[in-house]
């Protein structure tokens, strides 16, 4: 599957939603076409464009920055940088891993704009996201992973959620950065490391009783 | 939890719940801003920039050059711009058009502005048209002192405030004096009244021009031959820190049919035009290059987790550096032989992998038989682990030069001291077999280099 299809697809739990890109035949030109027309300055074609990707560009995003008000500003600046730098992208095919491209960067950008008052208020805010139900993981571990997900640098919770939420493989997600395969390899590998250390460091403040932010 | 399951399936689990629907407010909201949002119209050809420097005059008339004549003394800042014909929407005041030499991403030294959230490593605006329009907005924001630009006379422009801008109160006015340097590559900027003091306090100075193409990097793109300036670059900055723009860092003279494809804080990098063309959509394609990479420190990426490290027990002075070199088990070296560039001792030498080498961690090598040699001293961490901070480079430079020899290519390997700093230059031909013959055309530039303090 391409990067660009991937897009289009829910996280690894989820099934496939509606188009834009993958599954119908055609698609694909169709799209191409769509962007071709936003980047000549049709406003109604980008609202096309991002009316389907939204809700994935906006699931990502949160999962990263992990607070509804930061994801909707990175969101929203992402979708008017995109806007405002259309013209410059050469290839619409690569519209996807383009947008993607910005998406991360916006959240990395807000995340590290953000990141003293989030050192601030980890203790304090709630996680905002409604916590389904499973056998998998209890209430405990999951505050757990929250408090050691917010511990990792931006750009490495963005690396865990477009593999692990998103579900790109590491060439996709090499591709989608714009870094060689290794590379991606390389720092993927980090970032899980650096969630178990995160992990273990917040067992340990929390067997002292002491704070874990 | 993390000892009875493996970490990924852990991931997998915890990131799955949550929301996957975009508010429709939200929606509304980027459709409402881009209604005032245009777009950057960008030239891919052979680059107006030619038709720039021919249409560059003499000056016609500079009745308000008098206002910044005191600030302009350098030779350098000698350039008068033939305005283009007004535009049709601009209708306040005389209006003469906004020159196509302002159309750009300019970059400076950081500035801070209460309030907007600026980088402390690098200042960056750009002055985009699209259409008739012309608007002013910080780089790095997507609303931030956004305004609607306005040439008033030869080497003047306005901007007044859109109501969404972050920064400035809507439809502040403020007025600037501007004059170009003579290749075209900065710009003088000086305020002349502003009714938003966060945009003058942020926009009066010295911008450096980058015309840069390759999406997300930053760079001066194709400029002319002859003599010119980084406006980032930033190789003084000590180790470990990621270094801050200090224009004018290193001077070089570029032939005819050569780019500047990256201009940032720990790398300045040049290649031919058609391989700057090329790489404007990222294909993983190798061209040629030469770069100068600031801060190196010797790397390392072993088994069995393949991590990137900086190279135990090497020094960081140039020797130090070859020595470390000239033993690799996995290259292949020529003597080291010295080298002065701009007065700066050095040493020269050419690797190349050889024939067998230990590889144990190929995968993390991108799959081709490879090495790492250096790493940006500002990536280490305190366990001396490669992690590359993505928010003080672009996403070029955040690829960083983990893996400068990472194939089976030949190169010519540089180190220069800079006060007791190591500085490299990489010359790297796409084809192994052209090697000799790029070195032949690159080494000019890099003799022509220097370094002003």
């Amino acid at each position: 599957m391409k990067t660009s299809e991937r897009w289009a697809v829910c996280g690894p739990h989820h099934v496939w939603k509606a188009p834009p890109l993958g599954a119908p035949e055609g698609a694909a030109q169709v799209d191409r076409d769509i962007v071709e027309a936003a980047q000549r300055g049709d406003r109604e074609a980008y609202a096309d464009l991002i009316r389907v990707r939204g809700d994935r560009l906006y699931a990502i995003a949160q999962r990263i920055l992990r607070d509804v008000h930061r994801t909707e500003d990175a969101v929203q600046d992402a979708l008017v940088i995109a806007w405002r730098d259309l013209p410059a992208l050469r290839d619409p095919d690569r519209f996807d891993a383009w947008l993607g491209r910005i998406l991360v960067r916006t959240c990395i950008a807000e995340a590290s704009r953000h990141r003293r008052r989030l050192v601030v208020d980890i203790q304090a805010l709630p996680f905002d996201i409604p916590v389904a139900s499973d056998d998998f993981l209890s209430v405990g571990d999951r505050d757990q992973l929250e408090r050691g997900f917010r511990r990792l640098p931006p750009e490495q919770r963005a690396l865990l959620v477009l593999r692990h939420y998103a579900g790109f493989e590491p060439a996709e997600i090499a591709e989608l950065l714009g870094v060689p395969a290794g590379t991606a390899r390389s720092r993927l590998h980090h970032a899980h490391r650096a969630m178990r250390a995160a992990l273990e460091a917040d067992a340990r403040s929390t067997a002292l009783g002491g704070l874990s932010a | 939890m993390r000892r009875q399951r493996d970490i990924g399936q852990v991931l997998d689990a915890w990131l799955a719940p949550g929301p996957t629907e975009m508010p429709d407010r939200l929606f509304d909201d980027v459709l409402e801003r881009i209604e005032h949002v245009p777009q950057r119209r960008v030239a891919w050809t052979a680059r107006r920039l030619t038709t720039m420097f021919a249409t560059l005059k003499l000056p016609a008339a500079a009745v308000s050059a008098a206002l910044v004549i005191g600030l302009l003394v350098s030779p350098l800042w000698t350039r008068q711009v033939e305005v283009a014909a007004p535009a049709a929407s601009v209708s306040a005041a005389p209006s003469v058009g906004v020159p196509d030499a302002l159309i750009a991403t300019w970059a400076a030294e950081p500035r801070s502005v209460d309030g907007l959230g600026l980088s402390d490593r690098v200042a960056r605006f750009d002055i985009n048209r699209s259409g008739t329009d012309v608007t002013f907005f910080v780089t790095d924001l997507a609303y931030g002192l956004w305004s609607t630009v306005t040439a008033t006379a030869p080497d003047r422009f306005t901007l007044t405030s859109h109501p969404a801008s972050e920064g400035c109160a809507a439809d502040a006015v403020g007025t600037y004096a501007w004059q170009l340097s003579d290749d075209g590559l900065r710009a003088m900027i000086r305020s002349v009244g502003d009714e938003c003091a966060a945009r003058a306090a942020f926009l009066e100075g010295t911008w450096a021009r980058m015309g840069c193409h390759i999406l997300a990097t930053s760079c001066m793109g194709e400029i002319a031959p002859g003599r010119h300036e980084t406006g980032i670059f930033d190789p003084w900055t000590e180790a470990p820190d990621a270094g801050v723009a200090r224009p004018g860092s290193l001077t070089y003279t570029l032939p005819d049919g050569w780019a500047n494809s990256e201009d940032w804080l720990s790398t300045a990098r040049f290649m031919p035009a058609d391989d700057y063309r090329a790489r404007m959509v990222f294909t993983g394609a190798p061209v040629d290059q030469l770069s100068v990479l600031a801060r190196p420190v010797a790397a390392i990426v072993a088994a069995p987790a393949c991590e990137f490290h900086q190279a135990p027990a090497v020094g960081g002075s140039v020797d130090s550096l070859v020595a470390w070199l000239a033993g690799h088990p996995d290259l292949v070296t020529s003597e080291p032989a010295p080298i002065t560039v701009d007065g700066r001792d050095g040493l020269v030498m050419d690797v190349d992998l050889a024939p067998t080498i230990s590889e144990p961690c190929r995968e993390a090598m991108g799959g081709a038989p490879g090495v790492p040699l250096f790493a940006d001293a500002s990536g280490i961490d305190e366990n001396g682990m490669y992690v590359p901070d993505s928010t003080v480079g672009t996403w070029e430079s955040w690829v960083g030069y983990t893996c400068p020899a990472c194939t089976s290519d030949p190169k010519r390997l540089i180190l220069l001291d800079l006060d007791g700093q190591p500085l490299l230059i990489i010359l790297d031909s796409a084809e192994p077999a052209d090697q000799d013959a790029f070195v032949e055309e690159a080494m000019p530039i890099v003799d022509s280099f220097e370094f002003p303090t």
